[in-house]
């Protein structure tokens, strides 16, 4: 479903993203850990077309990303870090331009805000402006959005960064949702224990590289460690 | 490209600028309002102190009153001033107290009488009180008549005319008519406003749909959508263009209003002027406009696109004002700039001087064509530029 091969990205001298290989599997959530700046970011954006590589391909869907990125634009759905709703616009507004975007049929797409919003628990809250909103319900509105047009892809990004207990248990059982409608998800944390949680495997990428990969019990084999966050330091550390 | 996608992005923008109070600020309140009160206002103000200063007698001094009472009946005659006493003229004129301090020597009569050597009259006034100098004009004429009148009883003593002082008689005509007037007035106005409000009118919104879309974290969210960046750029561009557009004609709106209905009626018949156009040049008009309000919202948006922060994008905003300014501040002061040669060919500058040739009435067909397709094709620069920066992921992810 979404296939990375020798995939690289330059900022000037910087090499965020170096020759980085993967593949997912639909019905499997990818988790893609690292420390801060390792390169997670990058990533997720050269994967929805945000940015272009500078040598390598991937393909999300069996479309490439730079000769077909309308497609892949079409494929996936993102949650960036930050929210970004339009605060001036209320949930539903919100929604509505981003199915719109998508060219979902006007009534296929208010029913399907109508029972995402329910299942959110938001619906009371649809007519008010997202200006006045919480962190954690509109990060509730933004993974809405993410997956309104119903993506094959969900390249999420930090999704529970920010978010107290209870919301990031709301996301997270989404996200279970979504793996059971056979979605395709990149989780992208520096969490070790949520990462735990809900990955069926695991890349860990540092400087650009992936250090390890593979699943949970894999990962500890590989590392001879049965903590999860000492063999991510020990991974990590290895290459900074 | 594709239109259900530019247009959803235009219409999505046009709608929260609409929603922002700042916007309308700008694009509503400002045009109308401040730029016909800037236009009433001078005359208003200059109009009613000189109705003030004419209307009632103005307080004069006239030192040695009694030497001269022929002089001093026309005066009182004429009910203009108002005679008082005063200790110390000088001081009573600075403090605005008296308008005019005047001498006239002892023998006045006397030396009228002899026809010899001219009697010394004195006018003190103070030239930075409009009292005073409308004074010191009213006196003068009464000084006038009083000499025409010794004037033409001395030639009659000798037997002669006054016809005989008078080799010449003035006659004046203005050919230029009421509508040309008109023309005149909105022909050093209207360039500066059209450019004013091209760049204020749409600033906000450029500034908000791009740099501020950065910096609240939303370009992300939009990006990743369908839509190509061609289609995002556009439909960015066409909200702005609407918005500048609206501007600009509520502005143009306000300029004819104070013109036409708001100054004849509040100052005087004497500011009614024709400035009605023909058809032609009505849409002639319209089209400048089009070109210069497309060239400069799409400079616009990508200047926005450099700003990391609502707060940079706005910082360039200003230079991109002075740069249509200065040449519109040229046209105000330079009255006899014509559109010839190389200024046919500067942007923006061109179109100003059209502008200008076409409401005096002075337009050559050739001159028009060749500044207005360059503009179209500035414009069309201005529009792949804009959209050039939207592809380029440094300006976009930069910061």
């Amino acid at each position: 479903m979404l296939i990375a091969n020798e995939l690289s990205k330059d900022f000037g001298s910087i090499k965020a993203i170096d020759r980085l290989s993967l593949k997912a599997q639909a019905g499997e959530v990818l988790g893609v850990l690292g420390p801060n700046g390792a390169g997670k970011t990058t990533f997720s954006r050269l994967i929805a077309t945000l940015l272009t590589p500078t040598s390598g391909t991937a393909s999300v869907d069996g479309h490439d990303i730079i000769k077909e990125s309308e497609i892949v634009r079409q494929v996936i759905g993102f949650l960036p870090t930050e929210p970004g709703l339009y605060g001036r616009f209320t949930a539903v507004e919100n929604l509505q331009y981003f199915g719109r975007l998508h060219s979902m049929d006007e009534r296929v797409l208010s029913q399907r805000i109508d029972q995402l919003l329910k299942k959110f628990d938001l619906y009371e809250e649809r007519n008010r402006r997202t200006a006045g909103f919480s962190k954690g319900m509109m990060q509730k509105v933004s993974l809405i959005r993410a997956v309104l047009h119903d993506p094959k892809v969900l390249l999420l990004d930090e999704p529970t960064a920010g978010l107290d207990v209870p919301a990031a248990r709301v996301v997270l059982d989404m996200v279970k949702e979504f793996k059971a409608e056979g979605k395709c998800i990149l989780f992208s944390t520096h969490r070790m224990v949520e990462a735990e949680k809900i990955c069926d495997r695991m890349v860990i990428i540092a400087k650009g590289h992936i250090v390890a990969q593979g699943t949970v019990a894999e990962l500890r084999q590989q590392a001879g460690q049965d903590d999860l966050e000492e063999i991510f330091l020990r991974l990590v550390g290895e290459v900074s | 490209m594709n239109w259900h996608h530019i247009k959803t992005i235009w219409f999505k923008e046009l709608l929260d600028t609409f929603r922002d109070k700042r916007t309308l600020y700008t694009m509503i309140i400002a045009p109308i309002i401040i730029v016909p009160l800037m236009m009433v206002g001078g005359p208003l103000l200059m109009s009613s102190q000189e109705k003030a200063a004419e209307g009632k007698p103005n307080p004069i001094v006239v030192i040695g009153a009694e030497n001269a009472p022929t002089f001093m009946k026309m005066i009182e005659e004429s009910g203009s001033f108002q005679l008082i006493d005063s200790q110390n003229p000088e001081d009573d004129l600075k403090e605005g107290l008296i308008t005019l301090a005047v001498t006239v020597p002892q023998d006045f009569e006397r030396i009228i009488a002899a026809e010899g050597t001219p009697a010394d009259i004195m006018i003190m006034f103070e030239a930075r009180q409009q009292a005073s100098t409308v004074s010191l004009q009213k006196f003068r004429n009464i000084l006038q008549s009083y000499t025409a009148s010794e004037v033409a009883e001395r030639l009659s003593r000798r037997g002669m005319d006054t016809a005989l002082l008078n080799p010449i008689c003035v006659s004046e005509k203005n050919v230029a008519n009421e509508q040309e007037m008109g023309g005149m007035i909105l022909a050093a106005i209207i360039p500066f406003m059209l450019g004013i409000w091209a760049v204020s009118g749409g600033m906000y919104t450029a500034i908000d749909t791009v740099a501020g879309e950065k910096e609240r974290n939303t370009m992300e969210g939009l990006l990743v959508c369908p839509p190509s960046r061609w289609s995002v750029a556009i439909g960015k561009f066409l909200a702005v263009f609407v918005i500048a557009s609206i501007t600009v004609a509520l502005s143009l709106a306000g300029i004819i209003a104070a013109y036409q209905l708001m100054l004849p009626a509040i100052v005087g018949e004497e500011f009614q002027f024709d400035m009605s156009l023909s058809l032609g040049n009505g849409l002639m008009l319209i089209l400048i406009a089009v070109l210069m309000i497309t060239m400069i919202s799409a400079i616009e948006i990508a200047i926005s696109a450099f700003g990391r922060s609502f707060k940079e994008a706005q910082n360039y905003m200003t230079i991109l004002t002075f740069a249509v300014m200065l040449p519109g501040m040229l046209l105000v002061f330079m009255p006899d700039l014509r559109l010839t040669g190389a200024a046919l060919l500067i942007p923006v500058v061109n179109l100003f001087a059209a502008t200008k040739d076409i409401l005096m009435g002075q337009s050559e067909i050739l001159n028009i064509v060749i500044a207005l397709g360059s503009s179209l094709i500035y414009a069309i620069l201005a529009i792949v530029f804009s959209v050039r920066v939207f592809k380029s992921e440094k300006v976009l992810f930069r910061g």
